[in-house]
């Protein structure tokens, strides 16, 4: 009994481990500018999308890569910097964290309601 | 093109430590040693004789010139010889653990397959997973992690049931004592090292010491006159001594010639009838020590209890432990009255107070035995008790069922517990029809 219970600690120790702490290298920020887009660009896209944004229902992906420079593959974040886009991002990812995956509206609503420097920058406003 | 990192956040130092410990005792725990203990005995070596002295004890002679009471003690030793065979002794001490062989066999699996997937995660893709992008901006381990970590679980599995299985392992064994042990087989006791004994001796009377005095060279003489009692016992020390049956007599008789010494002197006939009767006692007691000496005294007694007899004074009959036999007895006492199965004189029982001092034959059973100097006779229907002087001539063992029969003297009534019944005072005591 008392084995089989130091191996279940251990295992979930060792899981514990992996979880918190094994993940890949960092992402360009090119790569997190161009997830956020396609998270807001699938559609139907979000009415708050279009109002916030003002971008058509098709098309919605390439307006905003165009916007914000995301199309270049040297494209580095600016303003807002990395972690603020990345603190921003998070309501878009609570449902996934894996790319191609819609964002809800009200996840897209809370982000421009918090976000609006992000807002800005998906607008094109340069600083 | 991209770099993988394989990072594993360690915990702080406490909790690392505190890890460490929770991980020794649960191994500790997980490996229970059991131990056997056993003992063989091994081939007889020798045989031998072991001899001994213990403490012994001290015997002491009495004699009576009177009016010299003279005390000789001798202490001595007891040397033992004791018979003792030794032997060879082995005493096996086993360890086992039952825990040890899975352990280790788990343990070793688990480290080679470790091992083996440590060694198969550079043979897959390092490619991190790009469709993936966590809150901290980094992209999803590669498979390579995914094995990498595979690994490290595997490990960390495999390690402590090897340091289990190792643990056991290592307390595991057997430890063989090898010893000499004694047997004694047989033991001979014998008295040795007589010598004088030197102390303290005291004369112990019913109501305590009666004369003290320092043996010198184990020799210690009581004259009649340094006595304040009639001795019956004597000690050396504190230690009460054994005295053999003819010096208890002597003992005795030394002690009534001392309370004879110290009556008042009066005449025969001015007695009253206890009186007589005690002193009647004590001249025989006297007689084992004085002789012939007492001899005068005696008969003149007994002319006084014979005159008080045939005038029927009830108090010439009383117990005593001077008569020799049960027809002395009789003949002493010319019992009048005879308490036996049948008999009509057991209607007088009913009046115990008027048999007062009347010498009776009495022929019963023993019913019950109530203390070693009084006990139930059971005559026909009636019962009495049957008292027995401490210092009586006659011998033998009278257990319940016994029939007996005694010349007896009766006085009044007993009550012992809540019962009430005739008691007579034995005289002499046989068993018999």
């Amino acid at each position: 009994m008392p084995r089989r219970l130091l191996l279940a600690v251990l295992t979930g120790l060792a899981c514990g481990l992996v979880a918190a702490g094994c993940y890949g290298p960092p992402a360009p920020d090119v790569a997190i500018c161009r997830d956020i887009i396609t998270r807001l660009c699938i559609g139907p896209v979000c009415t708050s999308t279009q109002a916030a944004l003002n971008v058509p229902e098709d098309g919605c992906e390439t307006e905003l890569l165009a916007r914000t420079g995301c199309g270049s593959e040297e494209f580095a974040f600016t303003t807002p910097e990395r972690p603020r886009v990345l603190q921003c991002r998070k309501p878009l990812i609570r449902v996934s964290a894996s790319t191609y995956v819609k964002a809800p509206c009200p996840d897209v609503d809370e982000l421009f309601a918090t976000c609006p420097d992000m807002t800005a920058f998906l607008n094109g406003v340069k600083p | 093109m991209t770099t993988l990192v394989l990072t594993l956040r360690a915990p702080p130092a406490g909790v690392q430590r505190a890890l460490a410990l929770g991980l020794a005792v649960a191994t500790a725990g997980c490996a229970p040693i059991d131990v056997t203990t056993r003992t063989e005995r091994g081939p007889l070596l020798r045989t031998y004789s072991r001899p001994q002295v213990v403490a012994g004890g001290a015997q002491v002679e009495v004699r009576a010139d009177w009016p010299t009471l003279k005390l000789t003690l001798v202490g001595f030793d007891t040397c033992r010889a004791e018979t003792v065979e030794e032997y060879a002794e082995e005493r096996i001490t086993e360890r086992t653990s039952r825990a040890a062989g899975p352990a280790l066999a788990t343990g070793i699996a688990n480290v080679l397959a470790a091992g083996v997937l440590y060694g198969v995660s550079f043979a897959v893709s390092s490619v991190p997973n790009v469709s993936y992008i966590n809150e901290a901006g980094h992209y999803g381990p590669s498979t390579q992690q995914y094995v990498q970590s595979s690994a490290l679980i595997t490990l960390l599995i495999g390690l402590p049931a090897l340091a289990v299985g190792a643990i056991g392992y290592l307390r595991s064994g057997v430890d063989v004592e090898t010893a000499k042990v004694e047997q004694v087989v047989s033991q001979k006791d014998a008295r040795c090292n007589d010598r004088p004994a030197a102390g303290p001796v005291t004369l112990v009377g019913p109501k305590g010491a009666v004369a003290v005095k320092a043996a010198v060279d184990g020799a210690v003489d009581f004259q009649a006159a340094e006595l304040t009692g009639a001795p019956e016992g004597i000690a050396l020390g504190e230690v009460e001594l054994a005295v053999d049956e003819e010096g208890q007599q002597r003992l005795w008789g030394f002690g009534a010639c001392v309370q004879l010494e110290r009556d008042a002197p009066k005449k025969l006939e001015m007695m009253g009838e206890g009186e007589l009767l005690a002193r009647a006692e004590r001249l025989r007691q006297c007689r084992v020590v004085r002789g012939e000496a007492m001899a005068e005294p005696i008969r003149a007694v007994d002319v006084e209890l014979s005159r008080r007899r045939e005038t029927g004074s009830p108090g010439a009959f009383a117990p005593g432990s001077n008569v020799a036999s049960f027809e002395e007895a009789v003949s002493a006492y010319a019992p009048k009255l005879k308490f036996a199965n049948g008999s009509t004189d057991l209607g007088r029982l009913d009046t115990p107070e008027a048999l007062d001092g009347q010498a009776v034959l009495l022929e019963g059973i023993v019913a019950e035995g109530m203390t070693s100097n009084i006990g139930v006779i059971q005559v026909g229907e009636r019962q009495l008790y049957l008292f027995i002087p401490p210092r009586r001539a006659w011998g033998g063992d009278f257990g319940n069922g016994t029939r007996i029969e005694a010349v007896a003297v009766m006085a009044g009534t007993q009550t012992v517990g809540e019962r009430t019944l005739p008691l007579a005072r034995a005289v002499w005591m046989r068993a018999a029809f």
